[in-house]
C-alpha cells in the first residue's frame, strides 16, 4: 500500500495542486508554539492539534485535468461539467482516474458530531464532513489536545477524525513511532493514531486485513 | 485423530498423489501444545517462515514472544452480528464476547471456530461506521445477507462506552450464491476501497472488488481476496508462498495476522485462531474430489499437473518466472519468497477472481485462445477440442 504522504503519485499530485494556484487550503492545525495549555505545564504539545473552529476558505484548485483517452476511468473531463455540489472540480490523476467532487462543508456546524475538514477529501483537495473522533476542539480535551489521526486500515484516506490526546498515550507525534518493532524498521514509517481499542494513541502501522 | 482425519489419509492414501500434496495430518496433541507452551509455538514459527529476511517473516520474528506480543492483553470485546434489516440499528443490548470452550476439545474449538468466522471482530472498522447504515449499503459495498448479517461485519463495544462496526474473517472470505451462504469462498463483490474512500467524503475506487492491499511496502499492490475453503490442501499460504502450512502453522498465521491487524495493542484469545485454523480445514469438505477420468483429465494431466499436482491440484512453489503474473504482489512485495504459491484448483469452477490480481473472472478468460493478457499462459494454446475438454474438467471442480 501507500505510505502516508509517501507515494510519488500523491506527491506529485500535491505538488501539481499546490504549484497550480493554492489549492491546499490553510492548515487548521496550527502548530502550537506556546508551552501548552496553562494548567497543564507537563503535557507536550502535540505537532497538530485543533485550537479553534477554522472556516474553509471555499478556495479550490483550478488546476486543468489532463484527461488522455484511452487512461484510467474518467466519470468527467472539466471541471463544468462538475455541477451536482458546491464548488464541483474533475478531479484525480492518471492511476486513481477522474470523477466529480465537491465541497460538503464549510465549518463544524455542517458536520454534526464531527469535524468539517478544510481540503481533507480522499486523495483531493474537497471540504469533507469526518464521520469519527471523540473531539472537534482542544477545549473538549481538559487538560490534554485534540489531533488528527490516520486510520486503522491503513493510511489511504488522510486524517480520518479528531481525538484527545490521553495520559496512556504511547506516541504524541508521529516522530515518536521511527523506531517501533524492536527496532526492526518493517514495511512503511509508522505512524502515531489514535486506537479506540485500547482508548489511546499508539504507533500503529496496521494495514487492511488479509 | 478423528474419523475425519482417518477417512482422509486413507482417501489420499489410496491414490496416486506424489508425497508432497498429502495433506498433513492434524495431531490432537499439538493442538495443546500450541495452546499451552510458548517455546513450541516459536519453534513452528520460525518453521513456517519461508524467508526469514522479508519484512513479514521480520516482523514476526522480533515480536512473537512472551515478551512481546505474548504479553498483550487478550481482546473478546461484546459484539453482536450487523442485521442486514435497515436502518442498521446497534442492538448493544445484544452484544456478546465469544464464550471460550472450558474444555479445548478439537470439537469445541471447531464449534468456537465456526462461530469465530462470524462474530470475531477481526478488524476494527471505524470507516465502516457511516456507510453500513446507508440504504443501498448492500449494493454499493457488495456487501452480502448472509443468514441476516451484513456483509459478515459486527458491532463491537469499545472500552470507552462507544460502538463500531468491525470486519470478521467472513466480510471477506464468505458469500452467498442463490442466497445460501458459503462460508471460505472469496467475496468477489466487496468493495473496502470504496468504503474507506466515503468515509471522508468518497473518492476513486482504488483497488477493483474483491481485491486489497494488504501490505504495507509503499508499493500499490492490491490482490485478490483467496477462496479459503482448500486450504487444506495448500503446501503454502499467501500468494507469495510466504507461510508453510499445517494446522499450528496456520493457527499462528491466524494468530499473528490478527494481532497486526488489531494493531499490535492486543492480541486474539488462542482458542480462536486454533478453532479458526480448524474451522477452515473442514470447509475442504464441501469440495468435490477430481475425477480422472475423460479427455478434459487427460488434457489436464499433461499440461497442469506437473504444478497443480495430485488430487489436491496443488503442489510446492514454482518460481515467479514460470507464471510471470503480477511481480508488484509476488515479486516486489513485504511478503515475497521468490516462489508463488501454486494454488488448489478444487472448488476453482466457483471462483470469478482467477490468479494474484484477480485478472480474470471467468475460466472461459483466463483459456480464452491466443489471449492478450501475460502471465500463467498455459493452456492458452490448445486446439478448440482439447479447450473446450480442459474447460470442462476445470468446471465440474466445484
Ligand atoms: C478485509 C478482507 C479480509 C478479511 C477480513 C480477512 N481476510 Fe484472509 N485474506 C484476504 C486477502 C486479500 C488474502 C490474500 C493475501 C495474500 O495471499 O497475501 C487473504 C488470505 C488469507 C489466507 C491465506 C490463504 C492461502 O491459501 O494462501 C488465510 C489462511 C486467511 N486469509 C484467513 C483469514 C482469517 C482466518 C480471517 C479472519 C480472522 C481473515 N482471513 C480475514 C482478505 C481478508
Ligand atoms: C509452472 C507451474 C504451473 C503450470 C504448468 C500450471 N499452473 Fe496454474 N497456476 C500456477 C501458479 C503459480 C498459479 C498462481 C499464479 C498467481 O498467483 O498469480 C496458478 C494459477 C492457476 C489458476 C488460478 C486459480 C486461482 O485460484 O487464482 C488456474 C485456474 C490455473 N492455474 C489453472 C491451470 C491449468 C488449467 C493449467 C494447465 C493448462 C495450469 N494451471 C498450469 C502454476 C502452474
Amino acid at each position: 500500500m501507500r505510505n502516508r504522504i509517501g507515494s510519488t503519485l500523491l506527491l506529485v499530485t500535491m505538488g501539481v495542486l499546490a504549484a497550480c494556484g493554492g489549492a491546499l487550503q490553510s492548515d487548521p492545525n496550527a502548530l502550537a508554539i506556546d508551552g501548552g495549555k496553562s494548567d497543564a505545564p507537563t503535557v507536550r504539545v502535540p505537532e497538530h492539534h485543533r485550537a479553534s473552529a477554522t472556516k474553509c476558505d471555499g478556495v479550490r484548485s483550478d488546476w486543468v485535468p489532463n484527461i488522455s483517452d484511452p487512461g484510467p476511468p474518467a466519470s468527467c473531463h472539466t471541471h463544468a461539467e462538475c455541477t451536482q455540489g458546491k464548488n464541483g472540480r474533475c478531479s484525480g490523476n492518471v492511476h486513481d482516474g477522474w470523477r466529480c467532487n465537491y465541497d460538503e462543508c464549510q465549518s463544524d456546524t455542517e458536520c454534526g458530531k464531527h469535524v468539517c475538514e478544510c481540503g481533507g477529501g480522499f486523495r483531493s483537495d474537497n471540504d469533507v464532513c469526518l464521520n469519527e473522533g471523540n473531539c472537534k476542539l482542544d477545549a473538549e480535551c481538559g487538560t490534554q489536545y485534540c489531533s488528527p489521526t490516520l486510520g486503522m486500515c491503513g493510511d489511504y484516506a488522510k486524517t480520518v477524525g479528531y481525538y484527545c490526546h490521553t495520559p496512556k498515550d504511547e506516541c504524541v507525534d508521529d516522530g515518536d513511532c521511527a523506531r517501533v518493532d524492536g527496532g526492526v524498521s518493517v514495511g512503511e514509517r509508522p505512524y502515531c493514531a489514535y486506537d479506540p481499542k485500547v482508548s489511546h494513541w499508539r504507533c500503529s502501522a496496521a494495514q487492511c486485513e488479509g | 485423530m478423528s474419523a475425519r482425519v482417518v477417512a482422509l489419509v486413507l482417501l489420499v492414501a489410496a491414490c496416486s498423489a506424489p508425497p508432497a500434496t498429502v495433506p498433513p495430518v492434524d495431531e490432537p496433541s499439538s493442538i495443546v501444545s500450541y495452546l499451552d507452551d510458548a517455546a513450541f509455538r516459536r519453534r513452528e514459527l520460525e518453521a513456517s517462515l519461508v524467508n526469514p529476511d522479508n519484512g513479514y517473516s521480520r516482523k514476526r520474528l522480533a515480536m512473537y514472544t512472551e515478551a512481546n506480543w505474548g504479553a498483550l492483553p487478550i481482546w473478546n470485546p461484546p459484539a453482536v452480528r450487523v442485521a442486514t434489516a435497515q436502518p442498521a440499528t446497534v442492538e448493544v443490548a445484544q452484544m456478546r464476547a465469544l464464550a471460550l470452550p472450558s474444555q479445548r476439545t478439537e470439537a469445541e474449538l471447531l464449534a468456537l471456530g465456526r462461530e469465530a468466522f462470524r462474530s470475531y471482530p477481526s478488524q476494527l472498522a471505524t470507516y465502516a461506521n457511516s456507510g453500513l447504515v446507508r440504504n443501498d449499503a448492500a449494493s454499493r459495498y457488495g456487501l452480502f445477507d448472509g443468514d441476516g448479517q451484513l456483509g459478515g461485519f459486527v458491532y463491537v463495544k469499545l472500552p470507552d462506552g462507544t460502538t463500531s462496526a468491525a470486519v470478521t474473517c467472513s466480510t471477506c472470505h464468505s458469500t452467498t450464491d442463490g442466497g445460501r451462504w458459503i462460508a471460505g469462498r472469496a467475496n468477489a463483490a466487496f468493495r473496502l476501497d470504496r468504503m474507506t474512500a466515503d468515509a471522508v467524503g468518497g473518492g476513486p475506487d482504488l483497488w477493483g472488488p474483491g481485491r486489497l492491499d494488504v501490505t504495507g511496502d509503499g508499493v500499490d499492490n492490491p490482490t485478490a481476496i483467496t477462496d479459503l475453503r482448500p486450504v487444506r490442501f495448500q503446501l503454502y499460504l499467501q500468494r507469495a508462498a510466504t507461510v508453510r502450512n499445517d494446522l499450528v502453522k496456520l493457527a499462528i498465521r491466524i494468530e499473528t495476522l490478527l494481532i497486526t491487524n488489531l494493531n499490535e495493542s492486543v492480541r486474539p484469545p488462542r482458542e480462536v485462531a486454533m478453532g479458526l485454523a480448524l474451522y477452515l480445514r473442514s470447509l475442504s469438505e464441501s469440495l468435490v474430489e477430481p475425477t480422472h477420468e475423460g479427455d478434459g483429465a487427460r488434457v489436464f494431466a499433461r499440461e497442469c499437473s506437473g504444478c497443480h499436482q495430485g488430487d489436491t491440484l496443488t503442489g510446492p512453489p514454482v518460481a515467479f518466472e514460470r507464471v510471470k503474473t503480477d511481480a508488484n504482489i509476488l515479486v516486489n512485495s513485504e511478503r515475497a519468497t521468490g516462489g508463488v504459491r501454486v494454488p488448489s484448483l478444487r472448488g476453482v469452477a466457483d471462483r470469478s477472481l482467477l490468479l494474484s490480481s484477480g485478472a480474470f473472472a471467468t475460466l472461459d478468460a483466463m483459456f480464452a485462445e491466443n489471449r492478450q493478457e501475460s502471465g500463467h499462459l498455459f493452456g492458452t494454446t490448445l486446439g478448440a477440442d482439447e479447450r473446450a475438454a480442459l474447460l470442462g474438467y476445470l468446471k465440474s471442480l466445484r
